[in-house]
């Protein structure tokens, strides 16, 4: 058995990392068991092939219901998690997105308000370095305005401008954690569009350009193929006294520690408290309220695009975008349906994968296909709408008969959109196809429903009977176990979770902190 | 690092889609997919019918897959781990690994569509023909089929043939836009 630490915490992603930084620095030790293998930035190539490795392939995500979440390609796998991959689009919250139930009696509250996260938002931003322009992002919330210029414009965001512009539609630089200056002795961004295949110079910010180096720095150790399987609880069955893992032979492990973080991405953190029942809590740990696993949460997301006379040479800066629009955020903008909506427009497009030029038009084959690629290389443009869903009950993760290699069993989801969301994914999609063709573009159209980002399963509140954790991500049933990651999100908004999984956990990393001595055994 | 450290910079091991490690007389070298196809490197995953068959298909999807090593790639990265697999059916939820059976599947379900309406194989068949098998697949309205759903099948392949072709430093060039690597992947694989 290795020698007990303060802090085990299990996932180094986004969530993982910043736990790890914020406790490692404050003198605890620390250490973060990561599932997948390790990683230098020096592994990140720049191809949409090999960018695949970041992507999550097993243990396999049985995905039921009526639609997938997506798990493989918006989970990640090894150092840095999800976030090697994310593009870094970084809204924040709005108010009203943490109080949903309270204003419309719709959904679900946050036990807390905007203005308790706003310190962290911007304590995260002047980490990390965020590029927009905050008044000219009108619809932004109050905080500290970005640390940096806004990213580049080129022919692609031009091009879309004029589309927003003719439909009476405002669009501001996005907020995006790219560096377009140097920032605290990382490079800035050389527009070069590889976001997806993850950034080795570190302009992105990714855990292994930031949160990480600094928890290493202040001492934390990172443990690469230790597959967590169970979080451990005394004899009482009141307090964590460690986890359980295997190594990459197979071999189990123990490791005690004061406090326990799961920070195993939002499907990952549902499955491990699920097999960590005990005579105490039978329905797993943590679960007292039954609600493990409950309420999770996805974004209905699509992809329009547009083939310009112009050249858009699409190719070129950030896979997040270069503009941003959110006129349609107001719960009520699309008539009959509920909820927020928003725009992130002229994507850097390669032309391979899931997003690239290829799939833009998967009904193309053979010489006609040769013909698009070519023509869409230069005069392609690319656009994402993102749809809030509702919180649901039976949107869940649970535990599938089948097993892993190490016998654990393995993570089922089910997930339905709700008819809201539905009917805001149709009106982006009209909406955007409309706004192309206003852009000039000679054709314009839409892609399929896509789900993106991952939320809800652990869900935070202040009343343990309808809540996993508390404001701090704390378990209501176990003192020193907390949850990192988008899992604590009550609600989805429509922004991307990333920023604010990073609040959250350094709310609650922060909390945990300062509250040490009442933790620790 | 700064600004001027990156500018450009490339840390080239080699060009092109990346170095895979092909067992040649026992040895193991690192060759292109398209050079594993031209040095008839042996197949470990894929049957020699299914890998024809693969080349076929996917080359009517994509002319030049077949040449660009399309079957040594999809064979290649059939026998690596889920986790550091490079094929794009990883990421669709309906494709459990190992992806073996996907492609095994999908092929013997061609292979039986296309003898069932046309008395052929698929690469014996008249262009047009192709093309209406073709239709069939990506539409979901072939008949007889017995594996994954036809679309998702035409899909995958369709994106192995783009990303041996397209999915390159040679492919961006041949669509004549810059590569712009930051770390270049390895050539050979």
């Amino acid at each position: 058995m290795a020698d007990k630490v303060d802090v085990v915490i299990v996932g180094s992603g986004a969530a993982g990392s910043v736990f790890a930084a914020t406790l490692a620095e404050a003198g605890r030790s620390v250490l973060v068991l990561e599932g997948g293998k390790s990683r230098t930035l020096d592994d990140l190539y720049s191809s949409q092939i090999w960018a695949r490795r970041l992507k999550w392939g097993a243990p396999t995500v049985e995905e039921t219901g009526k639609h997938p979440v997506w798990y493989n390609f918006n989970a990640g796998h090894g150092y840095g998690g999800a976030a090697m991959h994310h593009y870094g689009v970084w809204p924040r919250y709005h108010p009203e997105d943490m109080r949903v139930k309270s204003l419309y009696g719709r959904g679900l509250d946050w036990p807390f308000g905007y203005d308790v996260l706003r310190p962290y938002y911007d304590q995260v931003q002047e980490d990390v370095g965020l590029s927009g322009d905050a008044d000219a992002e009108i619809w932004r919330p109050p905080g500290a305005p970005y640390p940096l210029p806004p990213v580049l414009v080129n022919e692609h965001g031009e091009a879309f401008a004029k589309g927003f512009d003719a439909m009476g539609l405002h669009t501001s630089p996005i907020p995006i954690a790219v560096l377009s200056r140097p920032y605290k002795g990382r490079p800035a961004c050389i527009w070069d569009g590889w976001c997806d295949a993850g950034c080795p110079t570190g302009a992105l910010a990714n855990p292994l350009a930031v949160y990480l180096p600094r928890a290493q720095a202040a001492g934390a150790r990172l443990q690469a193929q230790s597959h967590v399987t169970r979080v451990l609880m005394n004899a009482a069955g009141n307090r964590a006294i460690g986890v359980e893992y295997y190594d990459a032979d197979g071999t189990r492990h123990v490791q005690e520690a004061e406090s326990v973080v799961l920070a195993a991405f939002t499907v990952e953190n549902p499955r491990i408290l699920l097999n960590s029942a005990t005579d105490h809590a039978p329905n797993g740990l943590a679960n007292s309220s039954g609600l493990v696993g409950r309420y999770l949460l996805s974004h209905a997301a699509i992809m329009v695009y547009g083939m310009f006379e112009q050249v858009t040479n699409s190719f070129f800066g950030t896979t997040g975008g270069q503009l941003f629009n959110q006129d349609s955020f107001d719960k009520f903008s699309d008539k009959g349906a509920f909820g927020s909506r928003q725009w992130e427009v002229a994507l850097a497009t390669k032309p391979n994968d899931l997003l690239g030029i290829c799939m833009s038009r998967p009904d193309l084959y053979g010489a006609k296909l040769h013909q698009f690629m070519h023509d869409a290389a230069r005069h392609l443009g690319a656009m994402v709408g993102v749809c809030e869903d509702q919180p649901s009950i039976d949107n869940r993760v649970e535990l599938s008969d089948k097993k892993d290699r190490y016998g654990m069993p393995l993570a089922r989801t089910v997930y339905q959109y709700s008819d809201d969301a539905l009917k805001l994914w149709k009106a982006a999609g009209e909406q955007g196809v409309a706004i192309t063709k206003a852009a000039g573009a000679r054709e314009a159209w839409h892609g399929p429903l896509g789900g993106q980002h991952i939320m809800g399963g652990t869900i935070m509140g202040n009343d343990p009977a309808g809540s996993v954790v508390n404001p701090y991500s704390q378990s209501h049933d176990v003192a020193n176990l907390f949850i990192g990651g988008g899992g604590v999100f009550p609600t989805s908004s429509c922004v991307n979770s990333t920023f604010t999984l990073h609040a959250t956990s350094l709310m609650s990393a922060t909390w945990l902190r300062d509250h040490w001595s009442g933790i620790a055994a | 690092m700064n600004q001027d450290d990156i500018n450009r910079r490339e840390f080239v091991r080699n060009t092109g889609l990346g170095a895979l490690a092909f067992q040649v007389a026992g040895a193991s070298t690192l060759l292109t997919p398209r050079e594993a196809r031209a040095a008839d490197v042996p197949l470990g995953h894929l049957s020699a019918a299914d890998a024809d068959l693969l080349a076929a298909f996917a080359d009517h999807l994509l002319p030049g897959a077949a040449a660009a090593g399309v079957t040594h790639f999809v064979d290649h990265q059939l026998g690596v781990s889920p986790n550091e697999c490079l094929l794009m059916c990883k990421y669709f939820p309906e494709i459990k690994a190992p992806f073996d059976t996907f492609y095994s599947g999908g092929l013997e379900a061609l292979r039986v569509a296309v003898a069932e309406k046309f008395k052929s194989t698929f690469a014996d068949l008249a262009a047009a023909d192709k093309d209406a098998i073709v239709d069939a697949v990506w539409r979901g309205e072939v008949t007889p089929w017995a594996g994954p759903p036809p679309p998702l099948f035409y899909m995958m392949v369709r994106s192995d043939a783009v990303d041996v072709v397209y999915g390159t430093k040679d492919g961006f060039d041949e669509l004549n836009i810059p590569y712009m690597a930051h770390i270049m992947p390895p050539e050979k694989w």
